[in-house]
């Protein structure tokens, strides 16, 4: 899978894409977190919600890990089945 | 003509750009700078398109910032950190290693190499207002424009609002910041991280626009953060579904884009249900194709749509 740009123009603007790039060394690494923690699509969560992903890594992995202990077992699942969950840690 | 060889490059920069490059060096110079950059550091044609400001630089100047880098190991640097860290003085870069390496160790330089692109005086400077915060707090902040009495208004409005000290943040001009200020005053918004993405402008465009359209109570952080057209376009298509009080209670089906829910109403249909359901609570809800993620979509699809194919 290729990272959907036009989609993140579409929902968040123009400048949502120079802000991304400018931050694409924290967006690698939040990635990679993800990945390792076994998601699968971690695009498809990117462009749903590319802020989250320009958190310091250390901050996003500190969200991440709480929202998954809140959602305790087969966490990964309830976020794949219900991508509305990671709102709770958008702001 | 330092315009031919940045076509020779495949680079584009603006006219204004390239007249400031011509104040401080010649052809010859970009030219030398160049090559190093492309052919021994592998460095981009677009990397820099987004620093320009390198090429104003002596090479020299620039391969012995290299080769200091090296000689400290401080190494593997994305192209946006190493660039602006080979374009300071040499003697700059030298004063700022072996104070922050002093002063902080050798792993918040590894951290932070963003660093190094900063002057020993800018940093002893924003020491003065940042005494308590974290070393990479420290670093940002002294990465950033602000002036020390900028610096002390945002971090008191961070302090205050429970806000996280961000790049994105920083990279505002303490006038954006007053302005989103104002702008979550006059919408009685709650002071968000997310707002600090947008230009107050822009989030003022869309928050009034909003309001106006389809009331206050859809004035909420989670929703103004999109842009204007695309809520424009997906509460219209949702509003003539005659259940967009529900986007209030769940904002996440805007992380769609129009032609996706489009997509994924279809195979509801398929499956002969509705946009929306009763959850266990009995309270009315999107419909849960609507929250799934692309890929467990996509199965959902496929078994939808084969089903029907097969039946044919």
């Amino acid at each position: 899978m290729e990272l959907n740009i036009e989609k993140i123009i579409e929902l968040y603007g123009e400048n949502s894409v120079y802000i991304l790039k400018e931050n694409i060394d924290e967006i690698s690494k939040n990635l990679g977190f993800l990945e390792m923690l076994g998601f699968e699509d971690t695009l498809d969560i990117l462009e749903c919600y590319p802020y989250l992903f320009l958190k310091e890594p250390s901050v996003f992995q500190e969200k991440v890990k709480g929202l998954m202990q809140k959602l305790g077992v087969e966490s990964i699942e309830k976020l794949s089945n219900n991508m509305s969950l990671w709102g709770d840690i958008c702001d | 003509m330092i315009e031919e060889v940045l076509k020779r490059n495949n680079i584009n920069l603006t006219k204004r750009v390239i007249e400031r490059i011509k104040k401080a060096t010649d052809a010859e110079e970009v030219s030398n700078t160049i090559n190093f950059l492309m052919c021994q550091l592998n460095i981009s044609a677009s990397a820099i398109e987004n620093y320009p400001d390198i090429l104003r630089n002596n090479w020299e100047s620039i391969r012995n910032n290299y080769e200091k880098l090296k000689e400290w190991k401080v190494e593997k640097l994305d192209h946006d950190t190493l660039l602006p860290i080979l374009a300071v003085p040499k003697e700059q870069l030298e004063e700022i290693y072996f104070y922050a390496l002093s002063e902080y160790g050798r792993q918040a330089i590894l951290d932070c190499p963003f660093i190094l692109s900063v002057s020993e005086k800018r940093l002893q400077e924003v020491e003065q207002v940042v005494e308590g915060y974290p070393t990479d707090t420290v670093f940002l902040v002294a990465s950033s424009k602000h002036n020390p009495e900028e610096i002390e208004n945002i971090l008191k409005m961070c302090q205050g609002q429970g806000l996280e000290i961000t790049r994105v943040l920083l990279n505002r001009t303490a006038r954006e910041i007053e302005g989103i200020q104002d702008i979550c005053s006059k919408y009685h918004l709650p002071l968000k991280e997310s707002f600090f993405y947008k230009h107050p402008n822009e989030l003022d465009n869309t928050a009034g626009c909003i309001k106006d359209e389809y009331g206050e109570e859809y004035v909420t952080p989670s929703i103004v953060v999109y842009d204007r057209g695309h809520l424009q376009r997906m509460f219209a298509y949702i509003r003539a579904k005659k259940c967009l009080e529900l986007v209030q209670k769940d904002p996440s089906i805007l992380r769609l884009s129009l032609d996706e829910l489009i997509d994924r109403e279809i195979v509801i249909r398929e499956k002969g249900e509705s946009f929306t359901v009763q959850n266990e609570e009995g309270e009315e809800v999107f419909h849960p194709i609507l929250n799934m993620s692309r890929k467990e979509y996509l199965e959902i699809k496929k078994q939808v749509l084969g089903k029907k194919g097969s039946q044919k």
